[in-house]
C-alpha cells in the first residue's frame, strides 16, 4: 500500500481521514488531509485576493490550517469537505485582508499588483510571467464572486451543483453568473493584453 | 431562444468541446468572445500552475498553543459532572442533616434548662454550699 510521507495510507479517503482525526487527533492524519488540499487552499486565496504577496498567502494558508485544526473535530460531514474548507479559507482570507487594511500595511495597490516574487521559485520565462501579470490584473478587476466562480469551475473543475453548495446560490444562478463572468473576464483580458502590447 | 454563447458555455460546463456546428452558427463577434473565453481559461490554468506553490503546508498543533492534547468526549464530561455533583452533594446533605440534629439537641437542651430543673439544682447547690461552709474544717478550727 502506498503511504504518504507521514505514514498515512494514500488510499484513505477524506471522510476516513476526518473520522480518524476526530477520534485520535493525530497530527499526521491532519497534515495528510491538509496537504491533499494545499493547492485548493492556495487557489481560493488567489481567487479571493489575486496578486496577494507570497508572505500573506502563506500566512493565510497557516491561519486556515490552524482554524481547520480547531474546527474539524466538530465537522458533522453534512456538507462536503471541500465546501467546508472553501468557506473557512475564504473567511480567513477576507479576515486577513481586513486586518492588513486596518493596520494600513496593505494598501489597495498591493491587492492589485503582482507579487514581486512568484510563490513557486522556479525560473519562469518573461513571456509566461507577463501572461501571469495580465491574468492577475484581469482577475483583480472582476468582482470576487466572478473570480471565485471562474477558479472553482475552470481551474478546479468543480461541478455546478458543488459550486452552488459552496456559494449557497441556486444552480441556475451559478450557471448564469458563471457565463457572464467568463465573458466579462475575456473582455477585460483582451483589453489588458492590448494595453500591455501597446 | 437560448443565447448561442450560453449554449456553447454549457458544453464547457460539462467539460466537453464546443461543437463545430454551433461555432459555425455564431457571428464574428460571438466567435471572438468564445475564443477570448477559451484563451483566458488556458492562460489562467497555466499561470496558476506556475504561480501556485506545491510545497506542503506544515502545521504543528503545539505551536498554536491551543491544544492541550486532552480531548474528553461530551459523554465523559457529563459523567464527570454527575460524579462531581454527587461528591459535592453528599457532604452538603450530611451538613444539612447535622445542622438539623444540632438544632434539635439545642432545642431539647434549652427546653430542659428552662423547665426549672436548673433552678432546682441551684437550690440544692445552695443548700449544699451552706452545708459545706457550715461544715468547713478550717472554720471549725477557729
Amino acid at each position: 500500500m502506498e503511504m504518504s510521507s507521514v505514514g498515512i495510507p494514500e488510499t484513505l479517503s477524506d471522510k476516513a481521514c476526518i473520522k480518524r482525526f476526530q477520534r485520535t487527533r493525530e497530527e499526521a492524519v491532519f497534515n495528510c488531509l491538509l496537504n491533499r488540499y494545499k493547492k485548493y487552499i492556495r487557489r481560493i486565496i488567489y481567487a479571493v485576493a489575486p496578486g496577494i504577496t507570497v508572505e500573506d498567502s502563506e500566512d493565510i494558508a497557516q491561519e486556515t490550517a490552524i482554524a481547520l485544526y480547531s474546527a474539524l473535530p466538530d465537522f458533522s460531514m453534512r456538507s462536503s469537505f471541500s465546501t467546508y474548507l472553501y468557506r473557512l479559507c475564504r473567511n480567513k482570507t477576507v479576515d486577513h485582508i481586513r486586518q492588513k487594511q486596518k493596520e494600513r500595511r496593505l494598501s489597495r495597490r498591493i491587492l492589485h499588483t503582482i507579487p514581486a516574487e512568484p510563490i513557486n521559485n522556479s525560473e519562469i520565462i518573461v513571456e509566461k510571467r507577463e501572461t501571469m501579470n495580465t491574468i492577475t490584473d484581469t482577475l483583480s478587476r472582476l468582482p470576487e464572486i466572478e473570480r471565485t466562480l471562474i477558479v472553482l469551475k475552470d481551474v478546479e473543475h468543480r461541478k455546478l451543483e458543488e459550486i452552488s453548495r459552496i456559494l449557497k446560490k441556486p444552480v441556475g444562478t451559478v450557471k448564469s453568473r458563471l457565463h457572464r463572468a467568463r465573458i466579462h473576464a475575456a473582455e477585460i483580458y483582451k483589453k489588458e493584453k492590448e494595453a500591455g502590447t501597446a | 431562444m437560448k443565447n448561442i454563447l450560453a449554449k456553447a458555455q454549457e458544453y464547457m460546463d460539462a467539460g466537453r468541446k464546443v461543437p463545430e456546428e454551433l461555432i459555425a452558427q455564431m457571428t464574428a463577434g460571438e466567435r471572438e468572445i468564445l475564443e477570448g473565453i477559451t484563451g483566458f481559461q488556458a492562460d489562467l490554468t497555466n499561470s496558476l500552475d506556475t504561480y501556485i506553490s506545491d510545497k506542503p503546508i506544515t502545521f504543528k498543533a503545539g505551536e498554536t498553543g491551543q491544544d492541550s492534547g486532552i480531548h474528553p468526549s461530551k459523554k465523559t464530561i457529563l459523567i464527570a459532572a454527575a460524579l462531581f455533583a454527587c461528591a459535592a452533594g453528599i457532604p452538603l446533605y450530611r451538613s444539612v442533616q447535622t445542622t438539623q440534629m444540632l438544632k434539635e439537641e439545642t432545642r431539647n437542651f434549652v427546653a430542659s434548662i428552662t423547665a426549672g430543673s436548673w433552678n432546682e439544682e441551684l437550690l440544692v447547690y445552695d443548700t449544699i454550699s451552706s452545708d459545706w461552709f457550715n461544715s468547713d474544717p478550717l472554720l471549725e478550727l477557729f
